[in-house]
């Protein structure tokens, strides 16, 4: 592991010293204080609407990560959610399609989008930044051009039925995000691919060098991202029982806010699974906050473009006081690049 | 000193038969593409999204991004209506004052950057939170409508009878830029960090200085725009630059990036993005004229910018290949 993991046994002291685990004890203190101080927060509804935030700002925030963790960008992630929400939406209210059909052409839908992204950002060597500002006006503009701006209600009943379903405070759908987290884990500790990603975003060139099918893996980074935003996308609709051509609309700056809070490097080859929950739990917890205490909504953007700097500021300091590790490889040992 | 060879020639020439292509079009097959008043009104559209698209291009010039020129134009246009209407301050003196703040919101951003050393990507994503934010909570998400008389009727001058005073201002602006980039020791030491900041930092130029002070150009650029947008509407609304009338995250990457400045850095077109402005502009109007739903303009930048960017790549292959001496 490098500087940032744990060393040896998980004490009071080794949880400080890593920065999720500082995470961890802010988000833990907000809910401790929340829970004492207000009424209204420790409500089994309320637990519900949060668990419910959390787990779908979760999958956005996964949809960024992975291309992040490859040195890229993905500014096309809530245009890619949109469309392909809009388009299961579609199967359902024009061609009443089955339902399994219509989650496999939904979710297809998103790996597409993903692979135009991939396949255009390796073919032209242009920054995926660019690539990805570009598609994602491509996509809203499908997007439009199918629903004219009106959302899709005729979704089936089955999936109404399911967004809507929870077991005390817990959020069916949310169930969703935990296999996924679980996924992700697999793949970035146990997967050749996840290792490869992160090899890519470490160092390119001595990715390459190393063997490594530097184009092949960041496709499968942008497919992989399109996946978690088409999925992201359907719960959604199922949650607001509505195929609603704004979905995704706002995912940009939060997707970013997450990543940045939980300890993942934009330049590429570091990403935090737990950290970007945690970094996810915060932003849902002040939102959840702020809502209960009828405090202005525009004092989030507010609150996320502060916590990013904040976040950046403090990280950079913590990492430049830090003795540097004695190999500077980039995830070249199991484990290593990944909190 | 840049040699005008074949290529460099077609740079120019090329995107500017585009234009006069679309105009082409527009005018054959919409009614009106050509009538005084909507040159007019064109003159205006197109002058906001060049001084937009210089606003970045400056930024990338330094090997940075700048993703606060949409929030810095709104926060400076609620500003200008702020002064003017709660204020009493003459218009003149509103909008100098106005520029100014939107510099200052940039040097923020540059001194921020300099201080942290974290990519520009970061910070100014943070900073587009925090300006939008602080705009929204203090302007409490309320227009200024009673702007003074003489602001608007400037915003409605027409010189010769298609001339906004906004196209004049936009070609100061342009003419400035590519004065200070040719031959100013600032222009060129911009462009000396963006191409390597290390090999500037060697040869005495002041890195840090430079990277702060591009910022405050391109802050005071985009508060330019925003003000040219209220001077265009007549009234100063807080969705200035990141939600009415199209979020300017696009257009400020697609004007220059189709006038050849990518994203690497050490390299601007102020005519390239002239004429990508231009470009985007015209194809706005011309498929608003052609009655299309709002939505083809968007997907018309996007593609526009995919398709630009290519093939921006594919000359820079060729022109590589022939320097090096490989024929295919």
């Amino acid at each position: 592991m490098t500087t940032h993991g744990f060393n040896g046994r998980l004490t009071p002291a080794s949880l400080l010293r890593t920065e999720t685990g500082v995470l961890f004890l802010i988000v833990f203190a907000g809910l401790t204080g929340l829970s004492v101080f207000t009424e209204q927060f420790l409500v089994t509804f309320n637990i519900y609407v949060l668990l419910y935030n959390i787990a779908l700002a979760t999958l956005v925030a996964y949809g960024q990560m992975v291309v992040v963790a490859t040195g890229g960008f993905n500014i096309s992630l809530g245009a890619t959610g949109a469309l392909s929400v809009v388009f299961s939406a579609m199967l359902m209210e024009w061609y009443d399609v089955p339902l399994p059909v219509v989650i496999a052409a939904g979710l297809g839908s998103g790996v597409v989008m993903g692979w135009i992204n991939g396949y255009l950002t390796v073919k032209t060597g242009i920054h995926s930044f660019i690539i990805t500002l570009g598609t994602a006006s491509a996509y809203t503009g499908a997007t439009m051009a199918i629903t004219n701006a009106n959302p899709f209600y005729d979704i089936y009943g089955g999936v109404i039925k399911w967004g809507q379903a929870r077991w005390g405070f817990w959020p069916w759908p949310a169930t969703v995000t935990v296999i996924v987290v679980v996924l992700l884990a697999l793949l970035f500790h146990r997967m050749v691919l996840g290792r490869q990603i992160l090899a890519v975003g470490g160092n390119e060139q001595a990715a390459q060098l190393t063997g490594v099918p530097v184009k092949r893996v960041v496709v499968w980074a942008h497919m992989l991202s399109g996946l978690l935003a088409a999925i992201a996308g359907f719960l959604t609709m199922a949650r607001v029982a509505a195929g609603a051509p704004t979905i995704g609309n706002d995912w940009l700056l939060p997707s970013f806010a997450a990543i940045i809070i939980g300890g993942v490097v934009l330049e590429g080859g570091r990403i935090a699974i737990l950290g970007t929950l945690l970094g996810v739990t915060l932003l849902g917890v002040i939102g959840n906050a702020l809502a209960i205490n009828h405090v202005n909504p525009f004092w989030v953007t507010l609150l996320q473009g502060s916590l990013i700097l904040v976040a950046v500021i403090v990280g950079t300091a913590v990492r430049s006081t830090k003795p540097a590790p004695l190999f500077r490889s980039q995830a070249a040992t199991p484990g290593e690049g990944i909190e | 000193m840049r040699k005008y060879s074949l290529i460099t020639l077609w740079d120019r020439v090329g995107l500017a038969s585009i234009v006069l292509t679309s105009w082409l079009i527009f005018a054959v097959f919409t009614e009106g593409f050509t009538s005084q008043f909507n040159i007019y009104s064109v003159g205006r559209l197109v002058s906001i999204l060049i001084v937009v698209g210089l606003s970045q291009m400056v930024v990338i010039g330094i090997a940075g991004m700048n993703l606060a020129v949409g929030a810095m134009g709104g926060v400076v246009a609620m500003f200008l209506g702020w002064l003017m209407e709660q204020w009493g301050i003459p218009w003149p003196l509103a909008i100098v004052l106005a520029v100014g703040f939107g510099g200052l919101l940039g040097a923020v951003n540059g001194i921020l950057i300099v201080k942290t050393r974290i990519s520009g990507f970061v910070i100014t994503l943070g900073t587009a939170g925090v300006f939008s934010g602080a705009m929204y909570i203090l302007t409490k998400v309320e227009a200024f409508r009673n702007l003074p008389q003489g602001f608007l009727d400037f915003g409605q001058v027409k010189i010769f009878g298609f001339i906004s005073p906004l196209v004049l201002m936009m070609l100061a602006v342009v003419v400035l830029l590519f004065i200070g980039y040719r031959s100013t020791t600032f222009g060129r030491q911009m462009l000396a960090v963006g191409a390597n900041a290390r090999a500037a930092r060697v040869s005495g130029v002041p890195v840090e200085r430079i990277v702060v002070l591009a910022h405050v150009l391109s802050g005071a650029l985009a508060g330019l725009a925003g003000i040219m947008l209220v001077l265009r509407i007549g009234s100063a609304i807080p969705s200035i630059g990141t939600a009415g009338g199209g979020d300017w995250l696009l257009p400020s990457f697609a004007a220059p990036a189709i006038g050849g400045t990518l994203l690497a850095g050490g390299s601007v077109s102020v005519v390239g993005t002239f004429f990508g402005g231009l470009l985007l502009g015209s194809i706005e109007n011309g498929l608003t004229l052609l009655d299309t739903p709002g939505f083809w303009v968007q997907l018309s930048t996007g593609l526009v910018l995919l398709i630009a960017v290519i093939l921006d790549r594919a000359r820079t292959v060729a022109v590589e290949r022939s320097r090096i001496g490989v024929t295919t």
